[in-house]
């Protein structure tokens, strides 16, 4: 995929600050932290709508970044998406722990109730300034109804798809192709800008 | 099977979606065939960018000082410093790899039962039903060393805490260990930065797919390590865990 000037300089200028985190350098892992922690934050905060959670996820994922960044593979993808995807992860099993939880105290039917309803029409289109969002909101615009649905629960609600053909009373067929053609549409249009 | 289907396992894939029979056999698929491995990591870097629709908002400050102090010790340092800075140099360290004691992992026993629930771990340890609380000897040089590990429930992770650390050579680091309850698995738990105080102080989170947990434990290794197990003496361990 191509990418511009600018975010290959970005792009440099975290691997390099990745190499000296895995060398137990504090400076680079200050720098990286002042990077990221507004999108990590506010991703984490998408995911499970208080602080107090939001905060335990990002701590989480810079004690593995500090710890993991040995590890990390720049051909599975740029820094930023290594960190994005660590945060989802973890806000996932957050809300898996947390919904495992509300089922033992006979909640969780009224929680999921309450919360997938509002979640699934508004998360998709939250407020953000960068140009880059407002791309991507275009795009994900572009989507059909049907198919921003069923992404919205697999990536943000972190769904299977049997859960998710449960939840929307889909075919599990169904549930397939709109994944297939909402991400395939997403990497038509995102692709150059990635 | 067809290019359709392909595209299908590769999308739900990267959505993290995929589950049951057909998870594994995607997965074999993915180990052959390169094509379908690059669509899925090419769908995957566009999923995990819609985490970038979150709304725009500004980390806590607080925050900032949580994670210095998770990552580098209770009390967060100077920009400037550096890890190895952080951990006090002095001529006078004792022969630390030949004098500790070796207490392999590897000889740890199943006598105890320690089991983390949603709210609680480590019981097997604890002085008392309400202190979810284990305790950490040390060895040879290490004996005035203590630490202590204790379950925090409303963050879901272990405080641990050691006293009386010596310090190492700039290029050594302690480093924390955790004993799964029912694999037997060691777990990194990353880098415990000694205080030029002798204390150390940092915040474990569950990793991997620990659901109980039989010990922890302290060694000693290079700054630039990582690794499934200790590669050096372990210098403070639970005591249950002693070979």
């Amino acid at each position: 995929m191509n990418t511009t000037p600018e975010q290959h300089e970005d792009r440099s200028v975290e691997l390099e600050l990745l190499a000296r985190i895995a060398g137990r350098e504090r400076a680079a892992f200050e720098e990286l932290y002042t990077r990221y922690k507004n999108i990590l934050y506010a991703t984490a905060l998408k995911f499970l709508k208080t602080d107090a959670d939001a905060q335990d996820v990002v701590q989480d994922v810079f004690i593995q970044i500090w710890d993991k960044a040995k590890l990390y593979d720049p051909a599975k993808g740029k820094p930023l998406t290594w960190a994005l995807t660590l945060t989802r992860n973890r806000s996932i099993d957050r809300i898996r722990a947390i919904q495992r939880r509300s089922r033992l105290r006979d909640e969780f039917e009224h929680e999921t109730a309450v919360d997938e309803s509002a979640g699934v029409r508004e998360a998709l289109f939250g407020v953000d300034a960068s140009e880059k969002a407002k791309i991507l909101r275009e795009a994900v615009s572009q989507l059909s109804p049907q198919q921003r649905v069923v992404i919205e629960l697999a990536f943000f609600r972190g769904l299977t798809q049997n859960e998710i053909a449960d939840q929307l009373g889909e075919p599990l067929g169904t549930v397939k192709a709109r994944a297939r053609r909402g991400l395939m549409k997403l990497k038509e249009i995102l692709g150059p800008l990635l | 099977m067809t290019r359709e289907q392909i595209e299908e396992l590769a999308a739900l894939d990267a959505l993290d979606a995929l589950d049951g029979d057909e998870l594994a056999a995607w997965q074999a698929i993915r180990e052959t065939d390169a094509s379908a491995a690059k669509l899925r990591d090419e769908l995957a870097e566009v999923a995990t960018t819609l985490a970038l629709l979150s709304p725009r908002v500004e980390a806590p400050e607080a925050l900032r000082a949580r994670v210095m102090g998770a990552v580098f010790g209770a009390e967060p340092q100077n920009s400037a410093s550096t890890t190895e800075a952080a951990t006090e140099r002095t001529s006078g360290w004792p022969a630390w790899a030949a004098a500790a004691a070796v207490v392999a992992l590897a000889v740890i026993g199943a006598a105890a039962t320690t089991r983390q629930t949603e709210s609680v771990v480590v019981r097997d340890q604890r002085a008392e039903a309400g202190a979810p609380y284990v305790a950490l000897t040390g060895y040879g040089d290490f004996s005035g060393s203590v630490a202590s590990v204790l379950w925090d429930s409303g963050q879901r992770g272990w405080w641990l805490q050691a006293a009386g650390l010596p310090p190492l050579p700039p290029a050594y680091t302690y480093r924390v260990w955790a004993l799964g309850g029912d694999s037997g698995q060691v777990y990194d738990c990353g880098v415990l930065l000694r205080q030029p105080d002798g204390l150390a102080r940092r915040f474990l989170q569950p990793v991997g797919d620990i659901s109980s947990m039989r010990g922890f434990a302290i060694s000693i290794e290079p700054v630039s390590a990582t690794g499934s197990g200790p590669s050096s003496p372990v210098v403070l361990i639970t005591p249950a865990l002693r070979g």
